[in-house]
């Protein structure tokens, strides 16, 4: 079973959520649990699981996306690639005799490779990111990183998500938002964990977050984190669309300090741990119920 | 007229807010909202809409079932398995496509149309700082990096027009193709880090991120006494690696407090220290700038 955790806005705590819950899951003799950081642009994850030097040595893995070469010799400057391509990622200066690729707009389509009648086309693979298995507790983190300058992130959660083991409970850390790369992730995971900030900020990206899940068919609850109680637009929201709110993580300097060292809540408020399990079995129950629906 | 875009790595250390006090002391600038995905500029921007425009970033194709041949050639052609075969007939995968439009050019008898399809708005507002140009992506929608260019595009068309000395961009988080665009070519990244382990990681990604695009750099520590440890960490990073550090910014819940009444800190508490310090930043800018 796949939970994601996601948010319309970042900086809300997916993360904390995220390596909370599965840390209190770990904890628990009768489940198996892994957790995967699919935020590829900044994965953040291992920052909080994999300290000890032991477990950071990772199994890397790396992803490969194929990039057109081409020949020059066979080229006839035609053009025909030129207008296949979608992304304006091959420029051709016929005149020059000139033609090259723009590595960074390519999104490996293909396309050129099949519009080329003179075989001047052929592909080379290059590296546009790694998925790392940690070493941490019996290779339970896995990890998809983006390299610095690569736009394209799909080929890297397609690969990441191949790696996953289906006996395991998967706690899934989103990138933040509603872009076509958080739907990517969120495309086959069983129920999503929103986490929300109680402010005007976070009601706004909140209510885009539940257009898109309403759309997707996605069942879903949302934990709304930092809360100070005295902004309660987002509990209002809740009632009105008839949405599970799971639960409230309140705003504890504390809290805020053991974050920014990297120290996991639930190792210092076992209160705190019960609660995200308390979460889980909550999740779970939703998607069971609704399923029967089905 | 110099650009000057608010980053971060990492969502949530405050860039929206800091835009928003800056942009209720600095005369004569221009605005860009270009975290598209997520757009939250407006709220205390207030902005009165004068031109809306649709955004068609990607193309929809669509499989016109009684033309198809059954050939399969669109499912194997395309890479990102975005043609799905459900007994005997061949539909698009809407979530997975991803534009390339090969299957509509390969299909042998033109049995796929192509369709415009609009991914989202953007606007160019008047507001009480100021002309803003902002965004919203639709949902589940890609191709925000082409929105993010648009919305530079026009901010910059306006601030000609109107002769502003700046713009002042509102960044997206990460460091994907939105965040490249966004910093293409402007005068200044100014990088928003918080002290915790995670933003120092980032911000040493985004800084490569900077040094590749040969964007000047320079970073504002937002929330700096929540953990004066990781401060010192990210000062010396900074030292380290030449990047001018502008400003610690103390955590202050007046920044939320002003966001409930849909204004800027600067406008909510004139007289806090905070937005003493934020003054001071502007400033510092300012030198970097027209070094």
């Amino acid at each position: 079973m796949k939970f994601v955790i996601a948010s319309g806005k970042g900086g809300t705590g997916k993360t904390t959520v995220a390596v909370n819950l599965f840390e209190a899951l770990r904890m628990e003799d009768n489940i198996q649990v892994e957790i995967i950081d699919a935020d590829v642009e900044e994965p953040n994850v291992h920052l909080f699981l994999a300290k000890e030097a032991a477990d950071i040595h990772w199994e890397t893995t790396v992803v490969e996306a194929k990039i057109p070469a081409i020949n020059k010799d066979n080229c006839t400057f035609c053009g025909r690639c030129v207008h296949f391509c979608e992304y304006d990622a091959i420029i051709m200066q016929e005149e020059n005799q000139h033609i090259e690729v723009v590595e960074d707009l390519c999104t490996s389509c293909g396309a050129c490779l099949y519009a080329c009648n003179d075989g001047a086309i052929t592909e080379e693979e290059v590296c546009i990111g790694k998925l790392g298995v940690y070493n941490y507790e019996n290779k339970h983190l896995l990890e998809g990183r983006l390299d610095v300058g690569k736009p394209f992130a799909a080929p890297i959660i397609k690969s990441l998500k191949a790696l996953k083991n289906p006996n395991r409970i998967s706690i899934i850390d989103s990138p933040p938002g509603i872009s076509r790369t958080v739907v990517e992730v969120m495309y086959d995971a069983e129920f999503i964990i929103v986490v929300a900030e109680p402010s005007p900020f976070g009601l706004n990206d909140l209510k885009l977050m539940v257009k898109t899940l309403t759309n997707m068919r996605k069942d879903f609850g949302v934990v709304i984190n930092r809360s100070y109680g005295e902004y309660k637009e987002v509990h209002h929201f809740l009632e009105k669309k008839q949405i599970p709110l799971l639960m409230e993580i309140p705003f504890k300097r504390e809290y805020a300090k053991l974050n920014s060292q990297i120290e996991l809540l639930i190792h210092h408020d076992e209160d705190l741990r019960l609660k995200f399990i308390a979460l889980f079995e909550e999740a779970k129950n939703i998607y069971i119920q609704k399923s029967m629906y089905r | 007229m110099k650009q000057i875009t608010l980053i971060s790595g990492k969502n949530g250390t405050g860039k929206t807010s800091l835009t928003a006090a800056f942009a209720a002391m600095v005369q004569n600038a221009a605005f860009a909202d270009c975290d598209v995905d997520a757009a939250d500029l407006h709220i205390i921007f207030t902005p009165n809409i004068i031109e809306q425009f649709d955004f068609v970033g990607n193309k929809k194709v669509v499989i016109q079932q009684e033309e198809c041949i059954r050939c399969a050639l669109c499912h194997t052609l395309c890479r990102f398995s975005a043609i799905d075969h459900i007994r005997n007939q061949f539909y698009v995968r809407e979530f997975s496509c991803q534009g390339c439009d090969l299957c509509r050019k390969s299909c042998p008898v033109g049995a796929i149309e192509q369709i415009d399809r609009k991914s989202g708005d953007y606007f160019i507002s008047d507001s009480r700082f100021g002309l803003i140009v902002h965004a919203q992506l639709g949902v589940g929608e890609d191709f925000s990096g082409k929105l993010v260019t648009l919305v530079r595009e026009n901010a910059l068309k306006v601030a000609n027009q109107y002769n502003k000395e700046y713009i002042i961009i509102d960044g997206p988080p990460g460091i994907g193709n939105t965040a490249m665009s966004s910093i293409n070519g402007v005068d200044l990244a100014l990088i928003i880090a918080e002290p915790t382990q995670s933003s120092l990681h980032n911000l040493k990604r985004m800084f490569t991120l900077t040094t590749k695009l040969a964007v000047p750099a320079a970073v504002i520590i937002n929330k700096s006494d929540l953990n004066p440890e990781m401060t010192i960490e990210i000062i010396n990073y900074c030292q380290e690696n030449k990047l001018q550090l502008i400003a610690e910014v103390p955590y202050d819940r007046d920044f939320t407090y002003a966001m409930f009444q849909q204004k800027s800190l600067t406008e909510y508490k004139p007289e806090s220290p905070t937005v003493a310090i934020i003054e001071r930043a502007w400033n510092r800018i300012q030198k970097q700038l027209f070094l």
